[in-house]
């Protein structure tokens, strides 16, 4: 499912927002906080309805609401916005019965989902209200994959998840691009998360699209990113260091350990 | 009030002072309770009407907000027939009731549960040798606010819940009922939820409820206060007369 | 120095979970403490339990008295909490009436609530939001106006629990510069719940929890060193620390630095 923004203004707040999510493609919408990247999230799902311009979807602009939704998921930037049952295990059925999936392989799905986010059977029965930050991210993201939508909408996925979710995530990610030909989109302003899992990005800026391209493009002008208040990769970040305090390039590496190589290479 | 989507709203009664808001409410309800007659009801409709429009907030959402309680008026409106053998009392005490809850969420969702409970508790200053005004003040606010944070979640849970498959447009009457019975339950506790949240951010405050002094220069007792206060005195006059 | 919390066998059950297992520290005053944990830790369970929303079995005793219903009050005048859930309770007032709540709470004069807001706004650059409504900020600003709010009165002791992640990169060192001056100048104690390692490398000391145990306690030194144990917390380090553990174990360097500056300087000479 291909989903375009065509000259979408909203308040003050986004401005003349054109793009073409591409298909089976992973997309970070970067921007600092006040940018509108959740906006874009929301102008899609149709939370905001007083928006000008339009909404395309598969090429066309009337679309059934119901099929859409069947076919995208989206998580919020709190957990609990997105909680609507007791517990957890309602909660991640809730939309495989209303897709009309039968109730021998809700249990598996749900299962899988679970095990997917690094939950066990246990959680099964654990209520909403009781969860911690990292536990209620783990839940909502587990909903959204267990209806097997074409369309993942992400807004700040790694606020509240620890380094094992967020490895989980990253692998997670990569494997709904690749094995499932999903089309995901992402919000967020954790630039390693985004290097580490996307092919395109949005640079946004006071509402307006400042840059967009492939993910490569992006990495090395931190610039650009510091100039809209991002923090740049910390990866990124030490790169630029050494080469405006000693001058010295490291432009093949692309993570820690080609830095370890490059100065194991040296002598 | 979910500002999420919507833009932040700040009218003249959101300014308004937080210990008239519960006065007001108060006021009100002695006002309804005085009501006998169709010209007190349709003065106090119109004065309910009046302080609606100048909250800025449309029609739509409050009408959302009363709807919650749409089967226990139903209920009520029911039982006075019966007890009366009149539909006309049975519609003229619902009305009532109606009022009352539109009203209390007409301050709720204008008040933040801090503006509230420090709101209380300036009402209740008189008293505090009498009874515990911090902990009155918190629960009372709590109540109060309650009316708001309900129609927080049944929105919320509505717009999520079609992201999840639920097809209103497809749901006849009877099937919607059953939904609403279902998720009634749920939207308490989300609520509740939601409300203990803000409810630990007021407790944690250094200088917390026992410490807000009533005079001093936040939220001054202004002009529109006293003028309000005068309309709801008359209001209350003319109930008891007529 | 003066032990201003402290921990003893404290332990929280909820709903037949144990999330707090016997926890036992204290903490100096005047110190910068960052508590770390995996998800499902129980770190925000601790700072509910500091701030007294929560009962608990054992012992705490703040700022000289013990943890209960009777000295609650007394306790929060000098303990700034800032939970991870302030978002929620956005009010409808400015940024200004944000600020000078506590102050006129207080009664100071006029003269020193405009001087304090002077100053906040000068380390804070606010000036230019400070009669807007706090719905209408950003979020990084919102928390910037937030933290500025629970310190106009500089407190004994300020906890945040994972409040920094809407921070833009100015706003955060902004914060975080001010939070060290208070440190040094009112001996402010500061005790930051965090998923983020960088911050981390701001504090003295790190306390690391898992499934309600205090698994680990030192310096950023001490506690990065150990970097498989970490990981198999949920926790991971900063970037800085990782490249030197990697130089280390290749023999390139003798010892871990934490200032990438020095780091720099010994590689490429």
């Amino acid at each position: 499912m291909e989903i375009e923004l065509s000259n979408i203004y909203y308040r003050d707040k986004l401005v003349d927002i054109s793009y073409k999510f591409s298909k089976w493609r992973v997309t970070s919408i970067i921007g600092n906080s006040g940018s509108g990247k959740s906006l874009i999230g929301y102008v899609i799902m149709g939370l905001v309805k007083d928006y000008e311009g339009e909404v395309i979807v598969d090429g066309s602009t009337c679309y059934d609401k119901y099929d859409f939704f069947k076919n995208i998921s989206y998580v919020f930037q709190k957990p609990w916005d997105h909680f609507i049952c007791k517990t957890v295990y309602d909660e991640i059925a809730f939309s495989l019965r209303n897709f009309k999936y039968k109730e021998e392989k809700i249990d598996k799905q749900v299962r899988d989902a679970l095990k997917m986010v690094g939950l066990d059977d246990n959680y099964f029965t654990r209520e909403l209200n009781t969860l911690s930050s990292g536990e209620a991210s783990r839940v909502a993201i587990a909903t959204a994959i267990a209806t097997n939508p074409k369309v993942f909408i992400l807004d700040e996925p790694t606020i509240y998840i620890d380094v094992d979710m967020r490895n989980m995530l990253i692998e997670l990610i990569k494997k709904l691009k690749d094995k499932y030909n999903k089309n995901v989109i992402i919000m967020s302003d954790d630039m390693d998360f985004v290097y580490a899992v996307s092919d395109n990005y949005i640079l946004l800026d006071k509402g307006r699209i400042i840059k967009s391209g492939e993910i490569d493009e992006i990495k090395r002008q931190s610039d650009v990113l510091s100039s809209c208040s991002i923090y740049v990769s910390k990866f990124y970040d030490f790169i630029n260091f050494v080469n405006e305090y000693k001058g010295v390039n490291l432009e093949d590496a692309s993570n820690i350990d080609d830095i370890v190589q490059g100065v194991i290479a040296r002598e | 009030m979910n500002d999420m989507y919507e833009e932040a709203i700040s009218s003249s009664i959101h300014k308004l002072n937080y210990a008239y808001k519960v006065l007001s409410i108060f006021l009100v309800f002695i006002c309804i309770v005085l009501t006998d007659s169709n010209m007190d009801l349709f003065m106090v409709n119109f004065f309910i009407f009046i302080i609606m429009l100048l909250t800025d907030i449309k029609f739509r959402v409050y009408l959302k907000n009363i709807s919650i309680f749409s089967v226990f008026f139903f209920f009520l409106f029911f039982c006075v027939s019966l007890v009366n053998l009149s539909l006309y009392e049975g519609v003229f005490f619902t009305v009532k009731v109606i009022d009352l809850i539109f009203y209390i969420s007409i301050v709720a969702i204008s008040s933040t549960y801090y503006h509230l409970a420090i709101g209380v508790r300036n009402f209740l200053f008189p008293f505090r040798y009498f009874i515990n005004i911090d902990k009155v003040s918190l629960n009372l606010a709590y109540s109060i606010k309650f009316v708001d944070c309900l129609y927080d979640e049944y929105d919320r849970v509505h717009r999520v819940s079609e992201f999840r498959g639920v097809n209103f447009k497809k749901m006849g009457f009877i099937d919607r009922l059953t939904n609403f019975f279902n998720e009634l339950g749920i939207l308490v506790r989300f609520a509740i939820f939601s409300l203990n949240k803000q409810r630990d951010n007021v407790l944690v405050k250094k200088y917390g409820i026992d410490s807000f002094r009533y005079n001093y220069r936040l939220n001054k007792w202004g002009k529109t206060d006293t003028i309000l206060l005068v309309i709801n005195f008359i209001v209350i006059f003319i109930t008891f007369v007529y | 120095m003066t032990k201003i919390i402290n921990l003893d066998d404290v332990t929280k059950v909820i709903n037949g979970s144990i999330i707090l297992d016997k926890l036992s520290f204290s903490i100096e005053k005047g110190t910068f403490v960052s508590i770390v944990g995996g998800n499902g830790s129980g770190k925000s369970t601790l700072v509910k339990i500091l701030a007294g929303l929560y009962s608990y079995n054992g012992y705490i005793n703040i700022n000289g008295y013990r943890l209960d219903d009777d000295n609650i009050n007394l306790i929060r005048k000098n303990v700034s909490v800032i939970l991870s859930e302030m978002d929620d309770n956005i009010t409808m007032d400015t940024v200004y009436d944000v600020l000078i709540m506590e102050l006129v709470h207080l009664g100071k004069s006029d003269a020193y609530i405009r001087k304090r807001v002077n100053d906040i706004c000068n380390v804070f650059g606010i000036r230019n939001i400070l009669y807007r409504d706090m719905r209408l900020i950003s979020n990084s600003e919102r928390q910037k106006v937030m933290i500025a709010a629970s310190i106009m009165e500089v407190p004994d002791i300020l906890i945040l629990d994972d409040y920094m992640h809407q921070l833009n990169v100015k706003d955060k060192k902004l914060v975080i510069d001010y939070l060290n001056k208070l440190k040094k100048k009112n001996n402010l104690t500061i005790i930051m719940v965090t998923h983020n390692m960088e911050d981390v490398m701001n504090s003295d000391r790190v306390l690391v929890l898992d499934h309600g145990k205090l698994v680990m306690d030192g310096t950023v030194l001490q506690v990065f060193k150990k970097k498989d144990e970490l990981k198999s917390y949920g926790i991971g380090i900063s970037f800085i620390v990782d490249l030197s553990l990697r130089l280390m174990d290749k023999k390139k360097i003798k010892h871990i630095y934490l200032d990438r500056r020095k780091l720099v300087d010994v590689l490429w000479k």
